[in-house]
């Protein structure tokens, strides 16, 4: 991203308001085998008198009220396969507060889609991720990904979004006319260590906020990203060698042994 | 029999629609279904296209072996990795009772894939080569085995179990030819690299690379070159019997001099002529390496000698009219070529 002269305005816009989001609170591994085993979340920014509900909508929609141990929270497994949303919202006169993550869990299949639960109810102001990450698919830097935006199930259109990462990107996009945003994760890891799970994976934050009839609604949705895998593969020489199989191809086939099994039963 | 509507033209209908509904299905089925409606296709659809609709079975069992082996040796607990592998094989079996082996036959799309080369090479007038001799066939045909074992089971198990490291829990999936056809087909070249990240994903990768090169070569003139070393035809082999579409063969002596079955099969399955040629009743005939593309019925002059049935009950049987047929509108489908290559030495 080209953020960092951005800094300056995002600070000084309301956008920077909005500051409620779900980070990792302990990472022990980025890989979190596969999904099983605890998770533990923290709600950033969140204050004692907003006093946020927090749930959690499993995969089949099943809602789970949680409590939070300050801010932090420990996610046991659900026993359920597919995606769950961990979300946090609070809702006064004047304001209305959320914030979103989406959790992949293992276990038993069940009859819902993502779909269903990316339609569930989840507060006013909404950023929904379009789609979510499938099999062998997962958020990377310098790569583009698609998210929806919807105020009261309507597309918010030209509406502004700030993107910030862990490694101190800071980015203002906006929707199209059609609510869609399309964000560029930045390659912006200090260090990357050049083999698959190797580096420690990086946050990504988006957070949308508008006032609409004197009331401020804010949300947030974050995801970890993970470093480009363009660090240690190359498409070039995956060409190349696509190239010599096929010259080696063309070179087995002239010296392909023929047989015609009729000729031979003639002789 | 229409020149038009031979079983090779409606194979291939199919053969092309599955090809774009496995690939690129998932506005069909909804983007998040292919990970639900199976993830046990018996046939190469690859989980690293993410428009694909379906995707197939070697990609679970080899993650299980390689995420639950070693975690069921060391609780003891056997379950851990007979309940997924058993409900994977389970819902393979479950759709391979539909089509039995017809689905490397008629859905594969790196089969399709490969017929589609074949027709190419025999428009650019590029050598044939249509039989390979019986000795290479017979050297052929284990590695199929050699495959399943080895790379879809054997070293994601010992990956599991602490002898090799991570980078060999899904072998196969790293050099599958399919994995990068698929995802090229939707315009990513995501699957297509060299990984300098360890020396094990380099050679992986490599070889991965140079294997499909080589596939897409050989299928210009040879029929069907991966496919004779493809897990999945293994796989199907063990199940064969269960399936409800089979190949059936009622022998004459006759069957003995003409060969035009054999001759016609894309895998060399020499054993359509050799077998059942004095009964007096239809015996099955599926073969390990058959693939139920119905090409030797076509190619059969006698009638009822070979049949393709679907629980029991005859849905394509060979006749005289139809092999005259289609005989002549091969002969006219290979006199149409784009480019005349002047033929080589070995050929001479």
């Amino acid at each position: 991203m080209k953020y960092t002269a951005l800094i300056p305005l995002v600070l000084c816009a309301p956008l920077a308001q909005a500051d409620w989001y779900w980070a990792p609170y302990t990472e022990t591994a980025s890989h979190h085998g596969h999904g099983r085993g605890a998770k533990q979340f923290v709600l950033h920014n969140a204050t004692t008198e907003q006093q946020p509900d927090v749930a959690l909508i499993h995969s089949d929609l099943v809602r789970e009220t949680l409590r939070l141990d300050g801010n932090r929270l420990k996610l046991r497994p659900t026993g359920k396969n597919n995606y769950h949303l961990l979300l946090a919202t609070a809702k006064g006169q004047r304001y209305e507060y959320a914030a979103a993550r989406y959790l992949y869990f293992n276990g038993r299949p069940v009859d819902t889609s993502p779909t269903d639960l990316l339609a569930a109810p989840q507060a006013s102001l909404v950023l929904i991720p379009d789609p979510l990450p499938r099999e062998h698919w997962k958020y990377e830097s310098q790569k583009s990904y698609r998210y929806r935006a919807t105020f009261n199930g309507a597309p918010l259109a030209n509406q502004p979004v700030l993107a910030t990462t862990t490694f101190g990107s800071t980015e203002i996009l906006h929707t199209d006319a059609f609510g869609v945003l399309e964000v560029h994760i930045p390659d912006d890891f200090p260090e990357v260590v050049p083999a698959k799970r190797a580096t420690p994976p990086g946050e990504l934050k988006l957070f949308i906020s508008l006032e609409r009839g004197g009331v401020d609604y804010q949300f947030s949705l974050s995801s970890r990203y993970h470093a480009s895998a363009k660090h240690w593969k190359s498409a070039s020489a995956g060409a190349l060698v696509l190239g010599l199989g096929m010259f080696a191809g063309f070179v087995v086939n002239r010296r392909l042994p023929s047989h015609d099994r009729r000729r031979s039963k003639v002789k | 029999m229409s020149q038009r509507f031979s079983l090779t033209v409606i194979r291939r209908s199919v053969q092309l629609f599955m090809f774009i509904f496995l690939v690129y299905g998932a506005s069909v089925v909804g983007f998040y279904a292919a990970d639900k409606i199976s993830g046990a296709l018996p046939s190469l659809s690859c989980a690293y296209d993410q428009m694909n609709a379906d995707y197939c079975a070697l990609i679970p069992l080899q993650h299980q072996f390689h995420h639950r082996l070693g975690a069921a040796v060391d609780t003891g607990n056997a379950l851990q990795i007979l309940m997924p592998v058993l409900t994977t094989l389970g819902t393979f079996l479950l759709l391979f009772v539909v089509l039995n082996k017809a689905f490397c036959g008629w859905v594969c799309p790196l089969g399709f894939f490969q017929e589609v080369m074949n027709i190419v090479g025999q428009k650019l007038g590029l050598r044939r080569v249509n039989q390979l001799p019986d000795a290479t066939v017979d050297k052929i045909r284990p590695v199929k085995w050699l495959m399943l074992g080895g790379l879809v089971f054997g070293l994601p198990a010992l990956t599991s179990l602490g002898f090799l490291s991570d980078e060999w829990g899904d072998p196969f999936c790293q050099i599958c030819p399919s994995r990068i056809l698929t995802t090229l087909m939707t315009g990513s070249h995501e699957q297509l690299f060299v990984d300098t990240s360890t020396p094990s994903y380099m050679a992986l990768s490599i070889l991965g690379d140079f294997l499909f090169g080589l596939v897409i070569a050989m299928a210009l003139t040879l029929r069907q070159p991966f496919c004779r070393i493809c897990p999945m035809l293994a796989l199907h082999a063990v199940f064969r019997k269960a399936g409800f579409a089979r190949l059936v063969k009622k022998g004459t002596s006759r069957c003995d001099r003409c060969g035009l079955c054999a001759d016609a099969c894309p895998m060399d399955i020499r054993e359509l002529q050799t077998e059942h040629n004095h009964t007096d009743k239809a015996r099955g005939i599926t073969l390990a390496d058959c693939t139920l593309c119905g090409r030797c019925v076509e190619f059969c002059p006698d009638k009822d000698v070979l049949q393709l049935r679907y629980l029991n009950q005859p849905i394509f049987s060979a006749s005289p009219r139809y092999f005259k047929a289609r005989k002549k509108a091969q002969t006219q489908w290979e006199r149409v070529k784009l480019v005349e290559m002047p033929k080589s030495k070995v050929e001479s």
